[in-house]
């Protein structure tokens, strides 16, 4: 455990070196690269201009760059976003409970409120979202560029409203709206065509995960609707296989499945599928590594068309154990409650109630 | 796609062999090698990168960060994601094995091994 708890500072300690606190930014706000040095040698602009002909775009303009890559033209670097400032807040948030450690920046929500769909800022898509929304926009742009078009995604605006429900901040200005939104995503259906609310992720059921994660553990009552119709879509595409334990696959089979479970638990869901597919899980480890598969994490497209994904092992891992811990918290309060027991402030956590 | 038979959707029934109780022993020896595998694949050490164009800064990346965080663009990004999920993940292993019992206490995680690893070879 002490190697366990060892990881997990290590964590944050990583987390925290993502904040950008040049102007216009500042403490709290988070990014998805570190601060960039753009091309500054001949050859380097050389290859820049190069790198920017052959992608094209988006060109934002930013001041984030890839690790590692000693020459990025300026044009692609990116801005700071809220899906970062959201996670990262979260877990400080996070380990500020559990490890005692310093917690976020006094005021981070401020920046998802200065960065809304308020039809001042170009936002295209979704397409099937009036202009004028409300919600929350991905990129922080310090400074717009004409053509540089902003953008609203569902799992990202999910996120959003998880870290302010964790720090108790659902007054934020935008948070109604961003409820808002992912209900109609759900309830009219966008989300069936995944690609069409969501730029940066797969369709893996991790948007249902994160919509009831904000539910269950942001303590979000907004995105009940959502949540429900979710646990809903999942019973309806379970599979089950000859031994009796059952899955998701959207792909990535592992993946797919552990945000299933916890998607369930939080949407106060105690099918017993839930406990069949905690059994495939537990099935599937890779005896030799102690892994699951590998699963998409990002997408992003150039705007040439190039997709680039990024895509990780360890993802599935945390994902996965995550579902185990919560389905046995699940578990031992159901027993205690059958026995008439005292709860604890730990069943607080195990599971949301049903919003139905 | 590994371990995985198509026997159809939907219809879950009650009883059954999915309604067996899960192997006390299995989950905790589940989530030992899980978190000890996590820990193997966690490094937060950026150094040791060279290479003085946007695609050997990609075979860089993925060779020098070595397992854990594989990324599809080469930037170092999956362990950045990767940090936040571990986090959560190593959370619930405290919650498990702290308090709850079900997953066995301090002993049944095991240490971590050396960072980095099997996948510092991984072609881009």
């Amino acid at each position: 455990m002490a190697s366990a708890r060892r990881a997990r500072l290590a964590a944050i300690d990583l987390m925290r070196r993502f904040e950008v606190r040049e102007e216009p930014f500042g403490a709290g706000a988070f990014g998805y690269w570190p601060k960039g040095e753009p091309a500054s040698g001949l050859w380097q602009r050389v290859a820049g201009k190069v790198f920017v002909k052959r992608v094209r775009g988006p060109r934002r303009n930013g001041i984030l760059a890839p690790l590692n890559m000693k020459v990025f033209p300026r044009e692609l670097m990116v801005w700071p976003d809220a899906d970062c400032t959201a996670v990262v807040n979260a877990a400080l948030l996070e380990s500020r409970c559990i490890d005692g450690v310093a917690g976020p920046a006094e005021g981070f929500e401020r920046w998802f409120a200065r960065w809304r769909d308020n039809g001042s800022t170009e936002r295209v898509f979704p397409a099937s979202l009036e202009q004028g929304s409300g919600a929350y926009l991905t990129w922080f742009e310090g400074r717009h560029e004409p053509g540089a078009l902003n953008d609203l995604d569902v799992v990202v605006n999910a996120n959003v409203l998880f870290a302010l429900g964790l720090s108790g901040a659902l007054e934020n200005p935008g948070a109604d709206e961003a409820a808002r939104f992912l209900n109609r995503a759900v309830l009219e259906g966008w989300y069936r065509e995944f690609r069409s609310v969501s730029k940066y992720y797969d369709d893996n059921l991790f948007f249902h995960y994160t919509v009831s994660r904000a539910y269950a553990e942001g303590g979000v009552r907004s995105v009940g609707p959502a949540v429900g119709a979710l646990a809903e879509d999942l019973l309806e595409r379970v599979r089950v296989r000859e031994d009796g334990s059952a899955y998701w696959d959207l792909g990535h089979p592992h993946f797919n499945t552990a945000c299933a479970v916890l998607t369930l638990l939080n949407a106060g869901r105690r099918d017993e599928v839930v406990a069949r597919a905690v059994r495939y899980l537990v099935r599937e480890q890779c005896g030799r590594r102690g892994c699951w598969e590998r699963m998409t994490a990002f997408v992003t497209s150039s705007d040439a068309g190039v997709r680039v994904y990024w895509s990780s092992e360890a993802f599935t891992a945390g994902m996965v154990l995550e579902a185990l811990y919560r389905w046995v918290m699940v578990r031992e309060r159901g027993r205690r409650e059958a026995a008439g027991g005292r709860l604890t402030e730990l069943d607080g956590v195990a599971g949301g109630d049903d919003p139905a | 796609m590994k371990g995985v038979c198509d026997e159809g959707e939907g219809g879950i029934a009650t009883g059954g062999r999915g309604g067996e109780e899960i192997d006390e022993r299995a989950l905790a020896s589940t989530v030992a090698r899980a978190v000890d595998y996590l820990g193997r694949t966690q490094t937060t050490e950026r150094g040791g990168v060279s290479g003085g164009t946007v695609f050997s800064g990609r075979l860089a990346s993925r060779a020098s960060f070595g397992a854990g965080q594989e990324t599809g663009a080469g930037s170092g990004d999956e362990l950045f994601l990767g940090g936040v999920h571990t986090s959560r993940a190593l959370r619930g292993a405290r919650g498990g094995g702290g308090k709850v019992g079900g997953f066995g206490g301090d002993g049944g995680v095991g240490e971590a091994g050396p960072a980095g690893g099997d996948r510092s070879d991984a072609a881009v």
